[in-house]
This record gives structure tokens, sequence and C-alpha cells, in this order.
């Protein structure tokens, strides 16, 4: 039985490894990415007619769906159109979709634009088609400076909070190799999606097995 | 080296590189201002706080801006930026700036009042990674940190064989626990003094205890007081150890007082000697620089707010306690601040303090820690006699003093219309403690099945530390 405390060591984390495996296949997540803008100020406010695009929006990930926070001070909210386009505002049609009137004040709403492709740069149009005004969240024009928010085709020193979404689901299994990808932007020179697999190998190997190592040394 | 912590500290350490490496640039709670410290420190040699710079350098700024730091920080909605193009245009404009931009930086920061110790010691990360961009000397600066987890666990291993003697498994039990705690190791990973804070202090416990129950002698007086004038270099925090050392000396010199009088002298001498080498340069450095030598204690200043014992007392009751009805509310950020503050933020509160575990796993791991506490008090009070009570009282004074220190500040924090200043990582000054409670439990455990029980809490510690990472990778980056 000197082995025991090891035994007890990797079934714990065998069970852990599993606990995880199954949560990791469960949790099924659509978002692709965001503009990385949170929502502290009214961005922008839309009388009917008038226009705010988000422009020159770098797409990491494809998308279907664009989620922005409305305001609509305190009355059923007016019907926006949604677009989006190459680039600019002024640009190409890429996508477009409706938010039908009436969502509640201070409230986040999905709007279905098609399939726009990753590895381009877009703009996010939103225009007010009738109805009260309406308040966009966002921030500051430093929250993203790499892309300009223009409204009633003027630039304004704003961003708006876009969350961008895939039509279909994904598990966060699934999305592992694109969170390693991810996440070894910005890092070390030397660190790429392989030393996440590393690290991940090496956790449930190598680390046990010194605990293991460090209670069988009890027994000496 | 005992193989036991030799196998342990290979696990620390890897789990500490992993951290490292998985935290996001800045993605720590006060990075930021940490890394603008040490890279005007590395940079020019110079503190911050001149008030003709801003507080980043323009390096700093310009990649915090390209990754979308501080809208990120704080806010589970936003990520990080990770789109390749984006990367890519950083790499082109600001990857490697002209030196004059790296070292434009060292305005007033919030970070500015530590002492410079730890971020001394940063920067040889710092500068041994010069030749690379910015995200590289982060890293690099994180790694060199990873030498304090390591000397807590074998601060802790030490301490609990002075408590327990020369039982593996229960120092195991202690060293494990301090080393494989998840928060500690993330916050530890990160660039931050905590680190450095804990480490100190660990050895000041253990050799405080060293101290009293073998006697005061040259090299424990001398380490002590040198591990405390460290400390005082590390943060404005371990001020709270000058009483537990006061107890120490006072103790230990009176158990010396038939012993010759040079050899009391040469004691005494060691100790101011080694607070004059630490704390003492510091504060007269500090002086000549025309700075304080630590951040002064809140309410203790022109913005003192009167204190109102009455007052002060309700705040203690309600941060521990609910709220009686006959108490006047105190404005705290949470309804349970023992449980929201301290107990989540020693268990997990990852990022920005925003990436929390499920709530029902808090409630277990609340309940267990209660759970071990409540043992080792059984265990201890089962045999009264063998309580030591020199050695409990600087335990209970070293703990008083701390909790002393950080209920005092948020008190006048809050009553000055500040909310937040208490996190759960501020007790891990006290980890060898919590150690120390775990192996004590460990002893209600017959000696025979102590290594599987044992086994378990490590499993737990493991399991904790990847959904822990799981959790950061999901938040950041999914």
């Amino acid at each position: 039985m000197r082995r025991r405390p090891e035994l007890v060591l990797w079934a714990s984390l065998a069970l852990a490894v599993v606990v995880l495996v199954v949560v990791g296949l469960a949790t099924v997540r659509d978002d692709a990415f965001t503009l990385g803008v949170t929502p502290g100020v009214v961005a922008a406010v839309l009388y009917p007619g008038d226009r705010a695009c988000q422009e020159l929006i770098d797409v990491p990930e494809d998308f279907s769906e664009v989620e922005l926070q409305l305001g609509t001070f305190r009355r059923a909210g007016a019907p926006l159109e949604i677009s989006v386009h190459d680039r600019a505002g002024a640009g190409p049609v890429l996508g477009r979709g409706r938010l039908p009137g009436g969502y509640p004040d201070v409230s986040r709403q999905r709007v279905a634009v098609g399939e726009v492709a990753a590895g381009q740069r877009v703009a996010v149009c939103a225009e007010s088609v009738g109805g009260p005004k309406v308040a966009i969240y966002g921030n500051a024009g430093a929250a993203a400076p790499d892309s300009p928010l223009r409204l009633r085709g003027r630039r304004v020193n704003r961003d708006l909070t876009l969350v961008f979404y895939e039509a279909d689901g994904r598990s966060l299994i699934a999305e592992v190799p694109a969170m390693f990808d991810r996440a070894s932007l910005f890092r070390a020179g030397w660190i790429g999606p392989w030393t996440y697999w590393l690290l991940a190998l090496a956790a449930v190997t190598l680390v046990p097995f010194a605990l293991g190592r460090a209670l069988r040394g009890l027994s000496r | 080296m005992p193989a036991p912590l030799a196998w342990l500290l290979v696990a620390v350490a890897f789990l500490g590189v992993a951290w490292a490496i998985l935290t996001p640039a800045w993605q720590a709670p006060d990075e930021n201002s940490h890394f603008a410290y040490v890279q005007v420190l590395a940079e020019r040699f110079d503190l911050p706080g001149d008030g003709d710079h801003p507080i980043y350098s323009t390096e700093q700024a310009r990649a915090m801006e390209a990754v979308n730091a501080d809208q990120v920080a704080g806010f589970p909605e936003t990520k990080p930026q990770w789109s390749e193009e984006a990367f890519e245009r950083w790499r082109a404009s600001g990857a490697d700036p002209p030196e004059r931009l790296r070292a434009d930086g060292g305005g007033p920061n919030p970070a500015g009042s530590n002492p410079p110790l730890y971020y001394l010691y940063a920067g040889l990360g710092y500068r041994a990674a010069a030749g690379g961009d910015i995200f590289d000397r982060l890293l690099a600066v994180r790694l060199v940190g990873l030498l304090w987890p390591l000397l807590v666990t074998v601060g802790v291993w030490l301490l609990a064989g002075e408590l327990f003697g020369r039982d593996r498994t229960l120092q195991l039990a202690a060293a494990a626990l301090a080393g494989l705690l998840p928060m500690l190791s993330f916050v530890s990973a990160s660039i931050n003094p905590d680190g450095m804070l804990y480490a100190t202090w660990t050895f000041f416990l253990w050799l405080g205890v060293r101290a009293l129950r073998r006697g005061l002698d040259l090299p424990t007086a001398a380490g002590l007081a040198l591990v405390t004038g460290v400390a005082l270099v590390v943060k404005g925090t371990s001020y709270a150890l000058l009483p537990a050392l006061a107890l120490v000396l006072v103790i230990g010199l009176w158990r010396l007082r038939r012993r010759s009088t040079a050899r009391l002298v040469a004691l005494v001498g060691s100790v101011l000697l080694a607070l004059a080498v630490t704390v003492g340069v510091w504060t007269a450095l500090a002086r000549s620089l025309d700075r304080t030598a630590s951040g002064q204690l809140v309410g203790t200043g022109s913005d003192a707010v009167a204190l109102n014992v009455k007052q002060l007392a309700s705040y203690l009751w309600q941060f521990y306690f609910p709220r009686l009805p006959s108490l006047e509310p105190f404005p705290l950020s949470t309804e349970q601040p023992v449980y929201d503050i301290f107990a989540k933020g020693v268990w997990g509160a990852y990022g920005w303090l925003e990436i929390g575990l499920p709530e029902p796993l808090y409630i277990v791991l609340a309940v267990l820690t209660l759970a071990m506490l409540g043992a080792a008090g059984y265990a201890l009070l089962r045999s009264p006699r063998r309580i030591d009570l020199p050695i409990a009282l600087f335990l209970l004074l070293v703990t008083g003093a701390l909790l002393a220190g950080l209920h005092w500040t948020e008190y006048h924090y809050v009553l000055a219309g500040n909310v937040n200043f208490m996190q759960g990582r501020y007790l891990f000054p006290l980890i060898g403690l919590g150690g120390a409670a775990l192996a004590k439990a460990l002893t209600l455990v017959p000696s025979s099945r102590r290594p599987s029980v044992l086994a378990g809490v490590i499993g737990l510690l493991l399991a904790l530390q990847l959904y822990g990472m799981g959790l950061v990778l999901e938040r950041f980056y999914a």
C-alpha cells in the first residue's frame, strides 16, 4: 500500500480532468469576438434618419450577428437598420439586418446580419429608421483607437460597444485550439500555440508526477 | 533537501511558469502600475512620482492600447485584442521603439508609495530581457518573481518543522497548501510586490517560532531582524511585524538575562545592524530624495477622520457577521465581506478579480476551510498543556497586527468615500499559518492514513489550479 497516496492523487486528478472535459463539452459559446469597448457612456444618440458607423474593425473570426447595448430613454426602443460594410460606412455592403422596435431601455440587442468572413476590416453601421431617439452605449475614443466612429458622417471621439457572434455555437473544448492561437499574440516572442499545448500536457503529467514523488518520499 | 520538498518545489515552479505565461499582459491586479515602476527603475534608475512625466512610458501606453488592456481590465464582456492584423500593425509600428520612449514614464503612480526593493529585484528580469520587446520583458519580470512562491513553500516547510517537529507528512501538508493554492500562484506569477511580501512574512514566522522554541541566538536574531527589514522595504504592510519582532526580542533577551553582557550586546547589535542596512538605508535615502519611506497609513494624515470607536466596532462586526438591526449600516462594498472578500479572494478571483469560481464551489471551499480551521482548533485544544504560550502569543500578534492594519485602513478608506480596499490576497502573508492549520488538522487522522488524506488535499488543490487556468483562458480567449 505504499503507493496508495499516489493512487489517490492520480484518481483525484483524473476525476478533475473528466469533470473539466465534460463541462468544456457542455459549455457551448457562440461569441466570436468583441471590439473590446466597455459600455461606460452613451457614445451616440440617433434620431430618425441618423446613422452611426464604427469603422475599420478587424474581423479575426467569422460572424453573423452583432450585439449593441441600447438605451431608449424609458420608452419602447425604435427600430434600427444594422449594416456591415467593407472598411468604412461608405464601402460595399457585406451584411445587413434589422432590429424591430419595442425593446426595453438599457438592454443588449443582437441582430442577425448574414455571414461575414474573417480576415478583413469592416464597418458596422446603425441607422434609426423611425420612432424615438436611441442611445448606443460605448466608451471614449481611446477605447478602440484603430477604429473610428462616425456619427452623421462626422468623426466623433467615442467608440461603440460591439460584440460579434457566430451562427453556430461551439463547445469550449472545440474552441481550445483557437484559444491557444489567440493567447499566443501580444506575448513574449518565443511563445506560440505550441507553448500552451505543452503546458497543458505537462500540467496533467509532469505536475502530478512530481507531487506523486513528493508523496512517495514520505514513506522512505 | 528532503525529497518531498524538492518534488513539491518542482510542481510549484511549473505551476508558476504556467500562470506567468497564461495570464495576459496587465490582466492581474495593478500589474500596469507595477510594471511602470519596474520600467522607470530599470531604464532610468529613477523612482516614479515625477509630475512632469506620464505614469506609463510611451512604449507601455502603446502596447496597452494595442492589446486593449484598459478596456479589458475588470470587465468580463470585453476581450483583449486577438486580431493577427492588429498584432502585425503593432509589431510594425510599436514593437521596437527608440530607447527614449521606453524611459519617458515615471509619473505619479499608484504603486509609487511602495518602497523600491521588489522593483529593484524585478528590474533584474527586465534588464535580462532588455533586447526583447515589451512583452518579452514583462514575461521575464514575471518569471524572476517565481523565486518568491518557492521561498514561501520552503519557509512554510521550515515553519511546520518548528511547530510539529521533523514530521515529513505534516511539513508536506503545510508547504503544499502554500505552494499549490491557486490564487497565491496567480498573484506570485504576476508583477506585484506581494509575492516577495509573502516570502518575507513566511520566513519571519519561521524565525520567530524558532527563536521562541530554541532560544534567541545570534544568527536567528539577525535573520529575524533582516527579514523584518527586508519586508519593510518591500511594502508598508510589514510595519505590522514590528510588535511581534519586539515580543520575540523581549522574551528572547529575558531568557538570556543571566548570560554575559557581551553576548546580549552582540545580539542587540546584530538586530540593529540588520534593521539599519535594510529599512534604515531606505529611510535615509527616501529622506534625501524628499520622499516618504512608505505609503502613509491611511487615516493618519491631514485627511484623517476623527476616530469613532463605536462606528469602528460596528464596521468590524459588519465585516465578519450579519448586521444587527441596532447597527447603523456601514457602507461596505458587499453584504457579506468576510465571505465575498476573504473566502472568495483566497480561493480564486483571477484577472482584476472579475474571474470567479461558481458560487456553489465557493461555498464548498468556504465550508472546507471552516472545517479545517475547526479541526485544527480542536486538535490544539485537545492537549492544551502542549500549547507553547509565547509561540501562541507571537502568532496571534502577527495575525492580529495584520488584520488590525487592514481593517484600520479600510475603515478610513471607506469613510473617505472610497470602496473596495480589502482583498483576499492581503491575507496571504499569513499563508504559513494556513499551512500549519492544515497540518494540525491532519493530526486528527491516524498516522497511517495521513499520506492518503494529504494526497486527496493535494489532488483538490491541483484540480483547482487547472480549473482556475481554464477559467482564465475562457474569460480572455473564448
